[in-house]
């Protein structure tokens, strides 16, 4: 049978356009540094996705640069701006969680155990000298899917004269963003995460601000990112992010299957007693479900999936080799019996009703089995 | 047979991606698309897998094992982890000096400035007239200090092939870390990382047919090159380069240097004989004038100056040909090359400088159409400029005193 594909936070399927559209386009030999024709069209190419891409953010005052992944844009403003302190909090992705220049203080905000990042704990620890600082907070989480009021994050930071830094990646696509309103300073993105193609991603930064390249060579990007640029990607880029905003209303839809998952999930289990479902009554992506059972190690859930077919994490991939617990259940003072049993499910608008009452089956003979053991 | 203008002749600065690699590519982003770094589900188990093989194919090519081949987003990444990495990794070691050449690429000679700005010490070697490294200058300017040398193997702008072999021995007994920039070699020459003592090297995906976005850096384990990581995150490709790895533009550089693994002779015969013929068509139009080393040299780029045309205007004359006048990272600047002044070569021949490069797409049609049109406009423009009447009546140019205005 076709195997059942609840891992969508991790990564998506090219659409089909978009995958269209770049193998046309890589099939040309586009430099965008060229003089000749071809380096115009590569250029032309650039501009449109750009345009593609701060439109969908409302971004008018706003730059781009093109990277490799959100990843790198992300190491770009930590490494390349001008701070002497970054704050973020403890349950950002280990592509900020781990960043962590040498010669910059590092200081760490806590949440509440919603999984909601705590304003008041980002008002004590800003840094009260007259210290240059950034703080970095998702907008949503990667695990949770739990909605960060970042504009007041945002307020906060500015209030105190410091910049502030979102990595969006989970939030682009998903729900509506608008910069100027949020008026956040830098942000990192990535096109894989909404059907584009992996490999690339963006750092967003307002237009009056500066900092210095991580990855130094030719005068491409305003001399911001060398490299020549990776052409076919970033037009399969702008086209995923026009697509995705467009389907903006029917993602939330997604939303009827979570809930209806998350319910059953109660049923089976008898209740929030045996089964956690993390942030449920926060705001939260409509496709994500991080739920842990009492006492049922995850990674024996897993292999009972797996063997059934069924495509689920036990938290953000790039950590899931690892066996330890979620860093963001931890930063959530998550009980102990809890700990270690959690499984994310990320679904997109190719899943269907079939495919959840399939998994509840799943679910229902395993837990069945392993309570009555115990 | 038709042929479709204009002509890519700029084969240095990018290459279409060979039909099979697309194919290959599309079918992955259709059907393999985990994150192969998701350890908990089949999709992940097969998006590794594949990457995994894409790593010995790169390796394969090179003569390394595929533990010692790390994904990048290409080789102006790979250029800034040798070089800052191992620069930073081993300066607590009293390690403080890089050697390399002035002819580098942009990305190499940045990365350099940035470091010498914190204190390095960087020594920038000239090259000879004809590009080449002088091998007894480089041996005197290795020290106890020196961290590593970085020579790229073939040169972007004139073609020119760096004797690697000799490098690499003379860094070998010396103790000293070997990088060298593969962008323009890697899949075009043969290259041995064991035979050429090479610790570190470049690779880039899109000069070899395959996609953008995508590169990789190969380093050596045994003896063992430490690197201080660039990018901190998911801490992926062990600790070297964190971030997704791209698993539809992998199997894209897999492929490309599998097919180039096995079509190498057979694109290089094809592109010796019409570079030959190429260079013949030239020097029939005479005082034009190869830049660099005509022996040591990827035949797939000749860079040529005409003499008594101005620069821009050939260009025009030639825009049925996209070509370059110089690096495609350096072109939109119109400063003339500072490959070619290392090089000796004056400002005016600087100026009309044009690289040609000839590769996998290349036909012979597209070639005679080529020789046809340079070989009219030059006669046409150098009808028209005084510079070439002057040059006729044996005048030298650089007597005259120019007024500036």
């Amino acid at each position: 049978m076709k195997p059942v594909f609840f891992d969508y936070n991790s990564t998506t399927p090219t659409h089909p356009e978009v995958a269209k559209l770049m193998a046309e386009i890589a099939s040309e030999p586009l430099n965008s540094s060229a003089t000749h024709f071809y380096g115009r069209k590569a250029q032309a190419i650039i501009n449109k996705a750009k345009s593609q891409i701060l439109s969908a953010l409302n971004a008018k005052n706003y730059e781009i640069i093109f990277t490799s992944s959100a990843t790198e844009a992300t190491n770009t403003i930590f490494f390349g701006g001008d701070f002497t302190e970054i704050l973020f909090s403890k349950i950002e992705h280990a592509s900020v969680y781990n960043c962590r220049p040498e010669n910059r203080k590092i200081t760490e905000i806590d949440c509440d155990a919603n999984g909601v990042v705590e304003a008041k704990n980002l008002s004590a620890k800003i840094p009260q000298n007259s210290a240059k600082f950034l703080v970095s907070i998702m907008a949503c989480n990667n695990e949770t899917g739990v909605i960060q009021p970042i504009e007041e994050f945002a307020k906060i930071t500015h209030q105190n004269l410091g910049l502030f830094h979102s990595d969006l990646v989970q939030t682009l696509g998903k729900i509506p963003v608008d910069l100027e309103k949020l008026n956040i300073d830098f942000a990192s993105i990535s096109a894989h995460k909404i059907h584009g193609p992996v490999g690339v991603g963006a750092l967003i930064y307002r237009k009056d601000l500066d900092f210095k390249p991580l990855i130094l060579g030719g005068k491409q990007q305003n001399s911001k990112r060398a490299g020549s640029l990776n052409i076919a990607g970033i037009a399969g880029f702008g086209l995923a992010v026009e697509i995705a905003e467009k389907n903006l209303q029917q993602f939330q839809k997604i939303a009827i299957l979570r809930d209806y998952l998350e319910e059953n999930l109660l049923k089976i289990t008898g209740g929030e007693e045996n089964l956690k479902i993390f942030g449920k009554n926060m705001p939260r992506l409509a496709n994500t479900c991080f739920y842990a059972v009492k006492n049922l190690n995850n990674q024996t859930q897993l292999i009972n999936f797996d063997l059934n077919h069924i495509c689920v994490s036990a938290g953000a991939s790039c950590s899931s080799g690892s066996v330890s617990s979620s860093k963001t259940l931890q930063a959530m003072n998550v009980a102990s019996e809890f700990l270690s049993g959690s499984i994310r499910i990320s679904l997109s608008n190719q899943n269907n009703i079939e495919e959840i009452n399939y998994f509840l089956k799943i679910f229902n003979e395993f837990y069945n089995k392993k309570t009555k053991k115990l | 047979m038709t042929i479709k203008l204009p002509i890519y002749m700029d084969y240095q600065s990018t290459t279409p991606i060979d039909p099979r690699v697309i194919d290959k590519m599309v079918e992955v982003m259709k059907n393999d698309y985990g994150n192969p770094h998701s350890r908990s589900h089949a999709f992940g188990w097969k998006a590794e897998e594949i990457v995994e093989n894409a790593r010995q194919q790169i390796a394969k090519l090179i003569n390394a094992d595929e533990k010692e081949i790390f994904f990048t987003s290409g080789a102006t990444e790979s250029n800034n982890i040798a070089i800052k990495g191992v620069a930073k990794f081993y300066e607590n070691l009293g390690k403080k000096h890089i050697i390399t050449l002035t002819t580098e690429h942009k990305c190499v000679i940045n990365s350099c400035r940035d470091l010498e700005q914190e204190g390095f010490k960087i020594t920038f070697l000239p090259v000879q007239k004809n590009g080449l490294v002088d091998l007894n200058m480089l041996e005197s300017a290795i020290t106890e200090q020196t961290a590593l040398v970085s020579i790229m193997a073939v040169n972007n702008e004139i073609g020119v092939i760096q004797p690697l072999a000799e490098i690499g021995a003379l860094c070998r007994k010396k103790g000293v870390f070997f990088h060298t920039d593969c962008a323009q070699s890697f899949g075009k020459i043969p290259l041995d990382v064991e035979k050429m003592n090479i610790d570190l090297m470049s690779i880039s995906g899109h000069k070899i047919y395959g996609p953008k976005g995508i590169g990789a850096i190969y380093i050596r384990r045994k003896p063992r090159v430490r690197i201080k990581s660039m990018m901190s995150g998911g801490g992926q490709e062990r600790g070297i380069r964190s971030g997704t790895v791209p698993t539809q533009l992998v199997v894209g550089l897999g492929l490309a240097s599998e097919i180039a693994f096995n079509e190498m002779a057979k694109d290089y015969e094809k592109i010796k004989k019409f570079s030959q013929k190429f260079y013949d068509a030239m020097q029939k139009l005479t005082h034009v004038y190869l830049n660099g080393d005509l022996e040591q040299r990827y035949l797939g780029n000749l860079n040529f100056s005409f003499a008594g045309i101005e620069g821009e205007s050939m260009i025009m004359a030639i825009k049925d040909l996209a070509v370059s006048s110089g690096s495609a990272c350096t072109s939109a600047s119109l400063e003339p090359s500072y490959v070619l002044h290392a090089l000796g070569v004056d400002d005016e021949l600087a100026h009309t400088s044009i690289r040609f490069g000839f590769g996998r797409f290349t036909t012979e049609d597209e070639i005679d159409y080529a020789i046809n049109l340079i070989s009219q406009k030059v006669e046409k423009l150098r009808a028209m400029s005084p510079l070439w009447e002057m040059m006729q009546d044996g005048i030298d140019l650089k007597s005259i005193n120019w007024k500036s205005h």
